[in-house]
C-alpha cells in the first residue's frame, strides 16, 4: 500500500491550493505518486461494510423487518437473526449497545426547571425484540 | 430511497461495484449508472420515472433543434423559447397549479363567485425543481453557444444522475456533460474527499438535524403557543443549524457519492453562517441555486449594466421567483422578499453611505447577518403566514414556562453553529492526510464513525427537508 511516511508528513497547503476550486473533491496534487486509487477506494469500503456488518447486526436486523412479508423476506429475517444471534452471544453488540445508552442517558437530562414530558418517542419501541 | 438507509448502501454498493467493472466501456457503465438513477427515483413513485424520461428527451429534442437552426435565428430562438416554455410547464402544472388555483379560487370569492373550483390534486414529484433547472440550464447555454450538443444519453444521465436528482447541487450541463464523455478517472484524492463527506454528512444529518428535528423544531413551529419565550427563540436557532446540517448533509453525501464513482460536482455551501452581509450569505448559501440565479435570471434581467434602478429591480424579482422556487406558498414568497429588500437595502448602503462613516465592524456583520436570515427560516418553516406571526409574537411577546430546550439539544445548537467557524477547507485537509494512508484503517475508521452515528440517531430517518422543493 502506499501509504509511506513521506507522504504522511504532505505539508498543509496554502489556502492557494484550496480556494477556486471548481469541486470540493479537487485536491491539489499529492507530493508523490499514490497508486492503486481504485483498489484502495474498494478495500476501504469493503472494509467498512465488513466492519458495520459485524458490530451492526442489529442494524441489518432491524432492516431485514422492514422489508415487505413475503418468503425472501422471511428468509432473510431468519438469516439476520441468526446473525445477530452469533455477533451477540461474542458481545459485538456491546460498544453500539453502551453508546446508545449513553446518548439515551445524555437525551434524558434536563435543565432545571424544564419540562419533563419528553417529545421523542422511545427508540427501543419500534426496535425488534432482543 | 434515502442516502442514510441501509437499502441505499446496498443499492449504492451494487451500483459501485458494477460500474467500475464495466469501465472497460464508457457507453454501457453510462447505461448502467442510468438504469440505477431511473430505479433509486422510482424508489417513490414509478409514474415519476416516465416524467423524467419525457423531461429528459424533450429537451435533448429542443437542444438538437437549436443546433440545427444554428445559421437561422429565427426558428432557432423559437427553438429555444419552447424550450423554456416547456420547462416552465412541467413546473407550473405540478408544483404552481394547486397554489394558483386556490388564489384564483379566493380572488372569486372575494368578487362575489360563491361556488367552489374543482381543483385537481397533483402530486409534486421529488425533485422537479433541481432536474428542471438543470435541463432548462441545458437549453440555455446551448442557445447561447456555451456548452456543447449532448447526446441523448448524456442527456438523459445529466438529468436523472442519481447523486443529485433529487436535492442538488443544481450541476450544469456544461459541467457535467464533458465528464460523460470519458470513462472517469478515480484519484485517491477523490476517493478519500468522497468518503470524508459521505460520513460527515451522514453524521451532520442522522444525528444533529434529526435530533433537533424531533426534540425540539417540529414541537415549538407546530404550536408556538405551548411553549415560552426561550423554547421559541431556541427554536429558531435549532431551525437555522436544522436546515444548514440536513441541506449541506444532502449535498456533502451527494458529492461524495458522485466522487466514489469518479465525477465531480461544484461546492454547494461553504459555511454560511460566518456570512458578513447577504450577499455574502447567497455566496455560501446552495450556491448552485445562487450561481443559477445570478446567470440566468438576475443578469438577463439587467444585473448592474443598466443603472441602480434596474439592478433593484432585477435583485427583488430574482429573490421573489427564488423563494418562489422553493415552493408554491406566499411564506417562501415573503421569505424571498426578505432576502430581496436587505440585498437592495445593502446595495443603496454600499452606494450612499457617506464616506465619512465607518463601515460595520465584521463581526457585527455576521451577527445582523445571521439574524436577518433566522428571520426568513422563521417564515420559511412555518406552515402559514399567521403560524410565522404568531411564532414571532411569541418571542416578542411570550411568557416564559417550563422548558423543552435540554442541555443536549443546546449543545447541538451550538454544535451546528461552530461548524461555520472551523478553518476554512477543514474537511478538505482531513482528506489530503486519509488519502496518504493504507485503505484498511480509513475503511475501519469510517466504519467506527458510521457505527458511532448510529448509536447517536433517533430510529428512522425523515427525508431531507429539500426533497419537498
Amino acid at each position: 500500500m502506499a501509504g509511506s511516511k513521506k507522504a504522511q508528513r504532505e505539508p498543509l497547503p496554502g489556502p492557494a491550493g484550496l480556494e477556486d476550486t471548481l469541486s470540493p473533491v479537487d485536491l491539489p496534487a499529492p507530493p508523490g505518486p499514490l497508486p492503486q486509487p481504485l483498489r484502495w477506494t474498494s478495500i476501504a469500503i469493503a472494509a467498512a461494510a465488513l466492519f458495520l456488518a459485524v458490530f451492526n447486526a442489529h442494524a441489518i436486523r432491524g432492516w431485514c423487518y422492514d422489508l415487505p412479508p413475503g418468503p425472501v423476506s422471511e428468509r432473510l429475517i431468519g438469516a439476520a437473526e441468526g446473525w445477530y444471534a452469533a455477533t451477540a452471544a461474542v458481545g459485538l453488540n456491546r460498544p453500539v449497545e453502551t453508546m446508545r445508552g449513553w446518548w439515551q442517558s445524555a437525551k434524558e437530562k434536563r435543565f432545571a426547571g424544564s419540562a419533563v414530558e419528553d417529545v421523542v418517542a422511545d427508540p427501543a419501541d419500534s426496535r425488534p425484540p432482543e | 430511497m434515502l442516502f442514510p438507509t441501509l437499502t441505499f448502501g446496498i443499492f449504492f454498493l451494487i451500483v459501485y461495484t458494477a460500474s467500475w467493472l464495466l469501465r472497460g466501456s464508457n457507453e454501457w457503465r453510462k447505461i448502467l449508472i442510468l438504469v440505477a438513477s431511473w430505479v433509486f427515483y422510482g424508489w417513490w413513485d414509478v409514474k415519476f420515472v416516465a416524467l423524467l424520461i419525457a423531461s429528459g428527451l424533450l429537451n435533448w429534442g429542443l437542444g438538437r433543434l437549436i443546433v440545427l437552426f444554428d445559421a437561422r435565428p429565427a426558428p432557432r430562438r423559437l427553438a429555444f423559447a419552447l424550450g423554456i416554455a416547456a420547462n416552465l410547464a412541467i413546473l407550473a402544472t405540478f408544483k404552481y397549479y394547486g397554489f394558483f388555483m386556490v388564489q384564483v379560487e379566493h380572488l372569486l370569492h372575494a368578487l362575489g363567485w360563491q361556488r367552489d373550483l374543482a381543483i385537481i390534486q397533483i402530486v409534486l414529484p421529488v425533485g422537479i425543481s433541481f432536474f428542471t433547472f438543470q435541463a432548462m440550464s441545458y437549453v440555455i447555454d446551448l442557445y447561447r453557444r456555451e456548452t456543447e450538443p449532448a447526446s441523448l444519453l448524456d442527456m438523459t444521465l445529466l438529468m436523472s444522475f442519481f447523486p443529485h436528482l433529487v436535492a442538488g447541487p443544481i450541476v450544469r450541463a456544461s459541467h457535467l456533460i464533458p465528464q460523460f464523455r470519458q470513462v472517469p478517472e478515480l484519484t485517491r484524492g477523490m476517493a478519500a474527499m468522497g468518503i470524508a463527506l459521505i460520513v460527515w454528512g451522514l453524521f451532520k444529518k442522522a444525528v444533529i438535524a434529526s435530533e433537533l428535528a424531533t426534540g425540539l423544531v417540529d414541537g415549538v413551529f407546530g404550536d408556538p403557543a405551548a411553549y415560552g419565550r426561550t423554547d421559541l427563540i431556541f427554536g429558531a436557532y435549532g431551525y437555522a443549524v436544522q436546515i444548514y446540517c440536513d441541506f449541506s448533509a444532502y449535498s456533502d453525501m451527494a458529492i461524495g457519492l458522485a466522487a466514489l464513482l469518479g465525477y465531480r460536482f461544484p461546492h454547494n455551501f461553504n459555511q454560511p453562517y460566518r456570512a458578513r452581509s447577504l450577499q455574502d450569505f447567497w455566496r455560501r448559501w446552495h450556491i448552485s441555486l445562487s450561481s443559477w440565479l445570478r446567470d440566468y435570471l438576475y443578469v438577463p434581467l439587467g444585473g448592474s449594466r443598466h443603472g441602480l434602478r434596474r439592478l433593484c429591480l432585477a435583485l427583488m424579482t430574482t429573490m421573489l421567483l427564488g423563494g418562489l422556487w422553493h415552493g408554491a406558498s406566499w411564506n417562501f414568497v415573503i421569505w424571498g422578499a426578505l432576502h430581496g429588500t436587505v440585498l437592495v437595502a445593502e446595495r443603496l448602503w454600499r452606494e450612499f453611505r457617506p464616506k465619512a462613516w465607518p463601515a460595520l465592524p465584521h463581526l457585527l456583520g455576521v451577527i445582523v447577518t445571521f439574524h436577518i436570515v433566522l428571520l426568513g427560516w422563521i417564515f420559511f418553516r412555518a406552515a402559514s403566514f399567521p403560524d410565522a406571526l404568531a411564532y414571532l409574537a411569541g418571542i416578542f411577546g411570550g411568557g416564559g414556562g417550563a422548558m423543552a430546550l435540554t442541555p443536549l439539544l443546546l449543545v447541538l445548537i451550538l454544535l451546528g453553529m461552530s461548524f461555520h467557524y472551523f478553518p476554512p477547507h477543514s474537511i478538505q485537509h482531513v482528506a489530503m492526510r486519509i488519502r496518504a494512508l493504507p485503505a484498511l484503517p480509513v475503511g475501519l475508521a469510517a466504519g467506527i464513525f458510521i457505527l458511532i452515528v448510529d448509536a447517536m440517531r433517533p430510529e428512522g430517518v425523515a427525508p431531507f427537508i429539500y426533497y419537498q422543493f
